[in-house]
């Protein structure tokens, strides 16, 4: 066979030879390595948004790099996390109030994804669209344990076994913490045969249920697992900031959420973390700029995806592939987001008939 | 052995399918042949749950429910493609992988919970779908993206991912189409060896000699009826055949 260079015996999926632990041991490394340099309370904030939104958009790498699904709701989940952690340390400790915005989280979108599981592509995203501006409504209106307008004040900074996460480095180092476990349930993921399902129902979904694969419930299961996620993304940002405002969960966030994958780059669980420091770091760089900062954000933001359209873990990838001094091996073509019909058997007559 | 009884697809006012009754015995390979727009690949998509459809459909006594497509695979009823339908964005050894009957610990439970269970379950998958791929000459690759094979290869891998299962009845749509001479021969001699190795198939093609090659009845739909049926000798003696495909004299 013409570029074979694999041993037919000891053959795999190649999503198992990448080296994701090693990833996450390089991501908590440097991480951690920031964090240690790190002296301003701006710089502290920096890193904790960038945590938050880093599961935030880990979540989002679930329902839509894999699953497919465009699910404008993200940020409507988040809100449900940071309320309903909110509301259930008034009482209990700050991991039940993690452990509630999971549970409370996962049964909402539970019940949304049967109510609109009929729903495909387009009007899929609008009614996800629709239940963000619901689920905002509801912060706003139910004030059983808020103020007016859904404002919360507070929220105690996360406390677990007599241990509190009271200074910003400390703070800082917990949400690391809990990135990295979001990144380390993520990796599990891919490194499973959840992923290449996944990835079929995410392609040709009517294809993937003649094969066996049972595409409601992956459909539903990515779905809940994404939203799970960012109710925790919430409940992190409730307890970090000790209060909360509908204005945190516009739609805004949502649009954000959308920017950290696709930025960051949609194909790679790298990319979420990559996507969301540049979200929470670019528009403070731009602040000398005051009234031209949406321009020249914008402006940016093009350049970015035209120029890299794997996002920016393709740059890292184009830089590691230049430090090894190596070409594409077989296995470069299984990004989405990279397509080449030459790298076996001269790609010739691979558009036939 | 698969029972078709009087199988109906309707496109709005377009009967596309009009009451085909067929059988396919075990271990029988059954061609159904006829000229474009005949319905042929419109039946096999209401057998495997594609498209909706009235009838009955058993496959060894069982009714088969129509519209649900995992469920008909459960079933033992394993099919291609006209076009090859390959997951581009996956390896060779995924896209076999995939259609694998064995789909333990398959879900969140054996990603996040049961891995030790987990990679036992899979790498006898792993072992299996390098077998499939052998079959059809495409274990060197079966690490390779599937996006870069060629249009033969393609065709391959797609029926890799047809056998995996061991069905019971592999329905093949056009799998000779776009092929050149020897590829198609290459094609037929692998499917001689799954018939011989006992899974039934029916075969939709266009090509008269791989057909006569393949298969010992041959049923030919035209506008949605079926117009002819027997061995091949006697199908292409047929006038109403020979009219469907040439004209009348």
């Amino acid at each position: 066979m013409p570029g074979s260079s694999t041993d037919a015996a000891l053959a795999r999926p190649p999503i198992y030879r990448r080296q994701q632990y090693l990833g996450l041991l390089g991501v908590g490394l440097i991480s951690f390595g920031l964090l240690s340099i790190v002296q301003s309370k701006f710089a502290y904030g920096l890193m904790q948004q960038w945590a938050i939104f880093s599961i935030l958009g880990l979540g989002f790498y679930l329902v839509f790099g894999l699953g497919g699904q465009f699910a404008f709701s993200q940020g409507a989940f988040f809100g449900l996390g940071a309320y309903s952690s909110a509301w259930a340390t008034r009482n209990l400790s700050f991991l039940w109030g993690v452990g509630a915005a999971i549970i409370i989280g996962c049964l909402v979108a539970l019940v949304f994804a049967i109510i609109v599981f009929r729903a495909d592509h387009f009007y899929f995203a609008i009614g996800t669209m629709a239940f963000s501006f619901i689920a905002i409504v509801v912060f706003r209106e139910f004030t059983a344990f808020s103020r007016a307008s859904g404002e919360v004040v507070g929220i105690p900074k996360p406390q677990i076994a007599n241990h509190a996460f009271n200074t910003d480095y400390k703070l800082s180092a917990l949400l690391i913490v809990f990135m990295l476990l979001a990144l380390l349930l993520v990796i599990l993921v891919e490194r499973s045969p959840l992923r290449r399902e996944a990835l079929a129902l995410n392609h040709h979904s009517q294809v993937a249920s003649t094969l066996g694969i049972p595409t409601g419930k992956l459909r539903l299961l990515m779905f809940v697992l994404g939203s799970g996620f960012a109710a925790v993304a919430g409940a992190l940002q409730a307890h970090r900031t000790g209060s909360l405002s509908t204005e945190q969960f516009s739609v805004q966030l949502s649009i954000d959420i959308f920017l950290i994958l696709l930025l960051g780059g949609i194909g790679s669980i790298y990319g979420p973390l990559l996507g969301a420091a540049f979200v929470v770091w670019a528009p403070e760089q731009m602040r000398f700029i005051a009234n031209y900062r949406g321009i020249i954000y914008g402006a940016v933001l093009i350049i970015v995806m035209i120029l890299f359209p794997k996002g920016l873990v393709g740059i890292f990838e184009a830089l590691w592939r230049l430090i090894r001094g190596k070409r594409k091996t077989p296995e470069d073509g299984l990004d989405p987001l990279a397509f080449d019909e030459a790298a076996i058997d001269g790609g010739a007559n691979a558009a036939r008939p | 052995m698969l029972r078709a009884h009087e199988v109906s697809v309707h496109f709005g006012g377009v009967r596309a399918v009009d009451r085909v009754s067929l059988d396919v015995p075990d271990g029988a390979a059954v061609g159904l042949v006829g000229p474009n727009g005949s319905g042929k690949s419109t039946f096999l998509n209401a057998l495997t749950g594609v498209v909706p459809a009235t009838g009955r459909v058993e496959i060894d006594g069982h009714t088969l429910p129509f519209g649900k497509p995992r469920a008909i695979r459960q079933c033992g009823l394993a099919r291609t493609f006209q076009t090859p339908q390959n997951f581009t964005e996956l390896s060779c050894i995924e896209n076999v992988l995939l259609s694998d009957s064995d789909r333990r610990l398959t879900g969140l439970g054996g990603s996040w919970v049961l891995r030790p269970a987990m990679w036992r379950h899979e790498r006898q998958r792993w072992k299996r779908a390098i077998e499939t791929l052998d079959r059809v000459g495409l274990a060197p690759l079966a690490e390779h993206s599937s996006a870069g094979l060629s249009y033969g290869q393609q065709r391959l891998l797609e029926l890799a991912r047809g056998l995996i299962g061991e069905p019971s009845l592999l329905m093949l749509d056009e799998p000779s189409a776009g092929l050149n001479a020897t590829e198609t021969v290459r094609l037929a001699e692998i499917l001689k060896q799954v018939h011989a190795q006992g899974t039934s198939l029916l075969v939709v093609d266009h090509k008269i000699d791989f057909i006569d090659s393949l298969c010992d009845q041959i049923v030919v739909l035209q506008l949605g009826q079926v117009i002819a049926s027997g061995s091949p000798d006697a199908v292409w003696r047929d006038p109403q055949v020979v009219e469907a495909y040439l004209g009348e004299a």
